[in-house]
């Protein structure tokens, strides 16, 4: 949407009421009354004539009733929907819309801005919150050494509203103990979680830190990286034990050739002895050739057994030393793919590491800074930005890339100023559309609560901003459409001039601290 | 090989030693076997012929080793072990080399039969002494000696002092 068509939304001489539409009252009497006339014709050609007289007096009255309602000029829209606006607004106001704005799209529009009014409410309320704080912690980094507590100022601000805060960062001499204990541990209350968070984003990050080194070092320091020479020994010590078995396997077919040598001789022996013993016909030849022939028998039967052990060994042998083969050969594949992935991996492990190493350092800093405000309100107070007439914001969150810690240089974050003396004037807030005007608000002018971002502001009544809009607003106006509820650490500083500036909620102080003051 | 018929008659020898020479089964009666070697003792002799395969130490007498195979003009099959059947007839002696382990046969487990009648001429083919069948083979025994002697006469033997002839 241009500018030139926010404009002319805005416009109030545009403005167009929703759906009546007023009847002109002569014609309507002129036609009333000649149907009027006609019909008393008709009575008096009948011969009545008192009944003609009481049809024109009827015809004449009714015809001016006619005239007089259809000359009623209605209710302008633009009255109703302040009407609307002013009941929605009313500190009684109910969630539900009265009886005279029951209708649609009246009933709807009640809704949407007391949902709106009300959410206004509590920015306006957290937004004096976190002034007082910073007002707090300005003084005190002000005077560190003659740090006093404040005097219930403010609370009263708290109470009071926006315009009591105007001026209170001078706040007077007059100061108690007990609001200083109350900004220690409010500051405390909204840094320990803070640094709860860091400390555990940190625990996360430096294991994986140092995983990938140790992983960096041991693949720089072994050309093929460390599994992949396990896996490679591994596959030499399988082939070697396969030799190894090989051999043995021969010494074992050996001993069987030399078994089987053994057991011809014996047999051999005892056929000899049984030729003696047959050729002489000695009794004692045919013992010693019995017994002779039993050993043989005996060799054979072991010889035997061996050989088939042997078979058995030399077969599963085999089938061992093919399946050690077969692994050999996926334990090679494997080691091949391993160096493929380590030789990617090592390519993208430094730019990992030093990322992980910066993002460790940004959050060790942080930790470190939100540790150090807890301990020290006053010490955090002093090395935050020195008060100034400029608005500083007390807090501030670095945008994407940048150093966490708060300096002077950096960019400050977005405002907006409180003043309830500002003119009814449309509201221009980054990150949200241009507010409409409720004059001629419609169901789909109104943004929804969701998206019109957190911490804008609604209406025009107390929170305005002056001045026109800068050219921040412009890109940001634009990126609202995309992104209603773009962070505050990427929206563009915008520089306030106004009465009195109130930084706007961070996100990361969203929820945090004490907001219970409504 | 013409089928012999068996003689009823009882067997001359107590017992034979068989064994195998290109699938066919021999026999050598005990009391002309001498003893059983193996021929890894057998020792080659320089300039030697087929059917001499060479010489083996017997109690201390050196016998001329025939290659039966060879002499037979078969072709043996490779086998993993050969031996040596001494045979022995008064103070001659001389060895035939054979594969396979020889068995000895008694004389109860063999059936003799009838000896088929000499040839008219001569063959070259050594001369069948006897056949006998075993295990329901029939198994021949030759005549070993004048297989012997149409090689290596025994005038030969006599000069060079080997095996006694």
């Amino acid at each position: 949407m241009t500018d030139a068509e926010r404009g002319h939304q805005n416009d109030p001489n545009t403005l167009r009421p929703p759906s009546i539409a007023s009847a002109p009252a002569a014609p309507i009497f002129i036609v009333s009354l000649v149907a009027t006339l006609g019909a008393a014709g008709v009575v008096y050609g009948l011969g009545d004539l008192i009944g003609l007289v009481v049809a024109v007096v009827i015809g004449i009255a009714g015809a001016a009733v006619a005239a007089f309602a259809a000359g009623k000029p209605p209710a302008p829209p633009e009255a109703k929907a302040s009407a609307l606006l002013e009941a929605a607004s009313a500190e009684d106001a109910k969630p539900e819309p009265p009886s005279r704005f029951r209708g649609e799209p009246w009933a709807s529009l009640y809704r949407r801005a007391a949902g709106y009014i009300e959410a206004q409410r509590s920015a306006t309320l957290a937004v004096q919150e976190v002034e007082r704080l910073r007002n707090e912690l300005e003084q005190k980094s002000a005077s560190p050494d003659s740090f006093e507590p404040r005097p219930s100022h403010a609370e009263h601000e708290l109470v009071g509203g926006g315009a009591a805060s105007e001026g209170s960062d001078v706040a007077g001499p007059v100061e108690t103990s007990g609001t200083a204990d109350r900004v220690r541990e409010a500051v405390e209350e909204a840094v320990a979680p803070i640094g709860q968070g860091l400390a555990a984003i940190e625990s996360e990050l430096a294991p994986l830190l140092r995983s990938l080194q140790v992983a960096g070092t041991n693949s720089e320091g072994a050309p093929n990286g460390h599994p992949a020479k396990m896996v490679d020994a591994l596959v030499r010590t399988a082939a070697d034990g396969i030799e190894d078995l090989a051999a043995g396997l021969m010494r074992a077919n050996e001993l069987a050739i030399v078994a089987e040598r053994v057991t011809n001789r014996a047999t051999l022996l005892a056929l000899n002895a049984a030729l003696e013993a047959t050729r002489s016909g000695s009794e004692a030849f045919a013992s010693i050739a019995e017994e002779t022939r039993r050993l043989a028998e005996y060799a054979r039967e072991a010889t035997d057994t061996i050989s088939r052990l042997s078979s058995e060994i030399e077969m599963k042998v085999g089938e061992t030393i093919g399946s050690i083969q077969s692994s050999s050969e996926d334990a090679k594949a494997a080691v091949d793919s391993i160096r493929t992935g380590v030789a990617s991996s090592r390519a993208v492990a430094p730019e990992t590491v030093q990322a992980l190493e910066s993002l460790l350092g940004r959050v060790r800093a942080l930790r470190a800074r939100a540790e150090g405000v807890a301990a020290s309100p006053a010490a955090a107070a002093a090395a935050s930005p020195v008060p100034s007439p400029e608005p500083v914001p007390p807090y501030s969150l670095p945008a994407a890339g940048d150093s966490p810690t708060l300096q002077d240089s950096e960019p400050a974050p977005s405002f907006v100023t409180l003043d309830a003396s500002a003119p009814s004037e449309p509201l221009e807030t980054q990150g949200a559309e241009s507010a409409p005007a409720w004059g001629d608000v419609t169901p789909a002018a109104i943004p929804t609560p969701d998206s019109a971002g957190s911490h804008d502001t609604f209406g025009s009544r107390s929170i305005d901003e002056p001045g026109a809009p800068t050219e921040a607003e412009g890109a940001s106006t634009e990126e609202s459409d995309a992104a209603p509820s773009a962070p505050p650490s990427a929206e563009p500083p915008v520089s306030s001039s106004g009465p009195q500036v109130v930084p706007k909620i961070p996100d990361w102080l969203e929820g945090i601290g004490p907001r219970d003051h409504r | 090989m013409d089928q012999v018929p068996l003689l009823k008659s009882v067997l001359a020898t107590r017992g034979l030693v068989t064994f195998s020479v290109a699938g066919s089964r021999y026999a050598a009666p005990v009391e002309e076997v001498a003893g059983l070697l193996d021929a890894d003792r057998l020792s080659a002799l320089p300039n030697r012929t087929a059917p001499v395969a060479g010489v083996v130490a017997f109690r201390g007498v050196v016998v001329p080793v025939l290659d039966l195979a060879a002499a037979l003009g078969v072709e043996e099959s490779h086998a993993p072990t050969a031996y040596a059947i001494v045979l022995e007839r008064g103070t001659d002696r001389f060895a035939l080399l054979v594969r396979g382990m020889p068995r000895l046969v008694p004389a109860r487990d063999a059936q003799l039969r009838e000896q088929p009648a000499a040839p008219a001429e001569p063959t070259e083919t050594p001369a069948v002494h006897a056949v006998y069948e075993i295990d329901g083979r029939e198994v021949r025994s030759l005549d070993y000696w004048s297989l012997m002697d149409s090689i290596a006469p025994p005038a030969a033997f006599r000069l060079s002092g080997v095996g006694g002839r």
